[in-house]
């Protein structure tokens, strides 16, 4: 032991701390002082935390619940997703986000059917996948819906999408629709909405009688304007055009008159050289549901168009209302989509679905009931719901459009040009400059 | 050097009923003034003890409940003094490397208690003025050692570290306050 050693031990014995009873109350009394301001310290950093929690969770329901996980949408509730698109189910449908990235969102439909406003951004693939077939967008706006385990129907109803399933892939424009996917075990995939070349349907078209000649401008409304809008021009009314349509009232038969036409009738929208499409016979549906909804869910338009309620006023909800005016649409019968559609933007202005239901309403008045004025006013008003959202570009657009279809040329280049301020790189451009006589 | 230090032989432990946890107010009745005299030695200023031994059992009140065996609380409470001091003792060091340590001319005679010989007092004066100039890893574990007295495992287990680390620690600072302190 060194000599500091030695001394140290010494030297500790006369170490000691001076602790009475008066410096231990005092230091007591200190120490339930600190333990209660640590409590209330804590006890607001709970109350922040669980406020930033809420916050979080509160932002991510009004994004859309961009993460993966499996949702049961509720019909009547849309989903917005955190990029502004947005997803709005029909009634029972199940969506999974099975991914959501910058560059990519993956949704998985498992049942029922949705439609889809897809916010434009270029890099990113927005892609839904129903079954054996998948949907890329390249437009804005679309329905997804499972009509079997393997059969899917796609209608589009602005823009562009990029379909695909096991036997290739297609691009439907703003109008088109089809049944796609196969029914497994090696049987034909079944393209309802190609008829195109090497269709082994001799006729897909489900009234021959009415149409004995092919047509290459399915619009009953002919339009005096050349329109280059593609989503415009190229569209495949569902109501006319029974080339592309896709009603499986008709696709399980799909020849229902076969002597009468014995000449094919190509998809004059569709018959560019693609992979031959070949309708088949849908599967065999299950027991005919009796309510319009229930047919209308199962793609049975003709059917549900026929069981519609006689009295709108019943039917009260916007989701309902989107569908009834889809039946009338897609049964052929525009007409009637007109009013359930005018009821929904003016009762439930606040629905995320108004903007889609006004814009809808200007498409069927403008591109099937020939009423450009009232078209227009009803792409204003979806602007006006919602100027920011998916639609408002292209409502702009449609309603310059519009306008140049009532003869109202001062109109038109006046909201061309509140387009070209706005959207001075949109993807309406050359039609808007054209529709407002601009160039 | 197997001694015990002397504040052992003060701290008379409150019957405990077999199995029973103790609360805080327990817990401070009894270790307080150990945990005051572990606090003092290691610091060699009175002025922080106060606030070290709050600090020990506020600390210690989250793991109370989990403790039974008043030994173990003991030890325990140690542990968590020799923690707490060695934060203290850095924070002490950032001050007076800033120039804003206003106890820095401490008299550390002070700590020596009123019956210590004035030989005593200023051995303690000399070495607590050295050790403040070692590192605190260091200062604390010859503390432990030579102001405290506890044996070298005992100093690992306190200091959170190795027998070799505490040894070489203990042997780094005793060479230095060898050096500056035994020769006078």
């Amino acid at each position: 032991m060194s000599d500091l050693a030695r001394k140290m031990e010494r030297a500790r014995a006369g170490v000691d701390v001076r602790w009475d009873a008066e410096r231990e109350r005092t230091v007591h009394g200190g120490l339930l002082r600190r333990r209660r301001r640590r409590a209330r310290v804590r006890a607001g950093a709970a109350v922040l935390g669980l406020l930033v929690l809420v916050g979080a969770v509160a932002w991510r329901v009004g994004a859309g619940a961009s993460s993966g996980g499996r949702q049961q949408m509720a019909a009547a509730g849309g989903v917005r997703f955190a990029d502004g698109s947005l997803a709005l189910p029909m009634a029972g449908a199940e969506l999974v986000t099975r991914e959501a990235s910058d560059e990519r969102s993956v949704i998985e439909l498992v049942r029922g059917g949705a439609r889809f406003q897809v916010t434009r951004r270029p890099g990113r693939v927005f892609r839904v996948e129903a079954g054996q077939v998948a949907v890329e967008v390249l437009g804005t706006e679309f329905t997804v819906e499972r009509l079997t385990a393997t059969t899917t129907r796609v209608a589009v109803v602005h823009g562009r999408v990029r379909v695909m399933d096991g036997a290739g892939e297609r691009i439907l424009v703003g109008g088109d629709e089809g049944v796609f996917g196969g029914r497994g075990e090696g049987k034909e995939v079944g393209h309802a909405a190609g008829g195109g070349e090497g269709s082994t349907n001799p006729n897909p078209n489900p009234n021959p009688n009415t149409n004995p000649n092919p047509n290459p401008n399915p619009n009953p409304n002919p339009n005096p304007n050349p329109n280059p809008n593609p989503s415009t021009s190229t569209s495949t009314n569902p109501s006319t055009s029974t080339s592309t349509s896709t009603n499986p009232s008709t696709s399980t038969n799909p020849n229902p008159n076969p002597h009468t036409n014995p000449n094919p009738t190509p998809n004059p929208s569709t018959a560019g050289g693609k992979p031959a499409a070949k309708p088949v016979a849908r599967p065999a549906p299950a027991p005919a549901p009796r309510d319009w909804r229930d047919l209308a869910a199962a793609g049975a338009y003709d059917e549900a168009y026929a069981a519609l309620p006689p009295d709108l006023a019943t039917v009260l909800t916007p989701e309902a209302l989107l569908l009834y005016a889809d039946v009338a649409r897609l049964s052929r019968h525009p007409a009637d989509a007109v009013a359930p559609l005018r009821t929904l933007v003016a009762r439930h202005a606040q629905d995320p679905r108004a903007p889609l239901a006004a814009f809808t309403l200007g498409r069927v008045l403008l591109d099937h009931l020939g009423r450009p004025r009232e078209a227009a006013a009803a792409f204003a008003q979806a602007q006006a719901l919602d100027p920011e959202g998916a639609l408002a570009e292209d409502a702009l657009a449609r309603e310059v459009e519009a306008w140049s279809r009532a003869d109202d040329i001062p109109r038109a280049r006046e909201r061309a040009r509140a387009y070209l301020e706005r959207y001075p790189g949109g993807s309406r451009v050359r039609s808007v400059r054209r529709f407002g006589e601009l160039e | 050097m197997e001694r015990a230090s002397p504040e052992l032989a003060v701290v008379t432990p409150l019957p405990v009923r077999e199995g029973a946890a103790l609360d805080l107010d327990g817990a401070y009745r009894r270790y307080a003034r150990y945990v005051a005299a572990v606090a003092l030695r290691l610091l060699g200023r009175d002025a922080e003890v106060d606030d070290v031994v709050q600090e020990v059992f506020l600390t210690a009140l989250r793991k109370l409940d989990g403790l039974r065996d008043p030994e173990a609380i003991r030890g325990w409470l140690a542990t968590v003094a020799v923690r707490v001091a060695g934060r203290k003792l850095r924070r002490r060091k950032l001050w007076a490397f800033l120039g804003r340590d206003a106890d820095s001319d401490a008299a550390y005679e002070s700590i020596a208690a009123t019956g210590a010989t004035p030989e005593d007092r200023a051995l303690l004066g000399r070495v607590y003025k050295v050790l403040d100039a070692l590192p605190v890893a260091d200062r604390i574990a010859w503390t432990l050692r030579h102001v405290e007295g506890e044996q070298l495992d005992q100093v690992a287990l306190l200091c959170g570290c190795s027998l070799a680390t505490a040894k070489r620690r203990i042997a780094a600072a005793h060479a230095v306050i060898d050096r500056m302190v035994g020769d006078e």
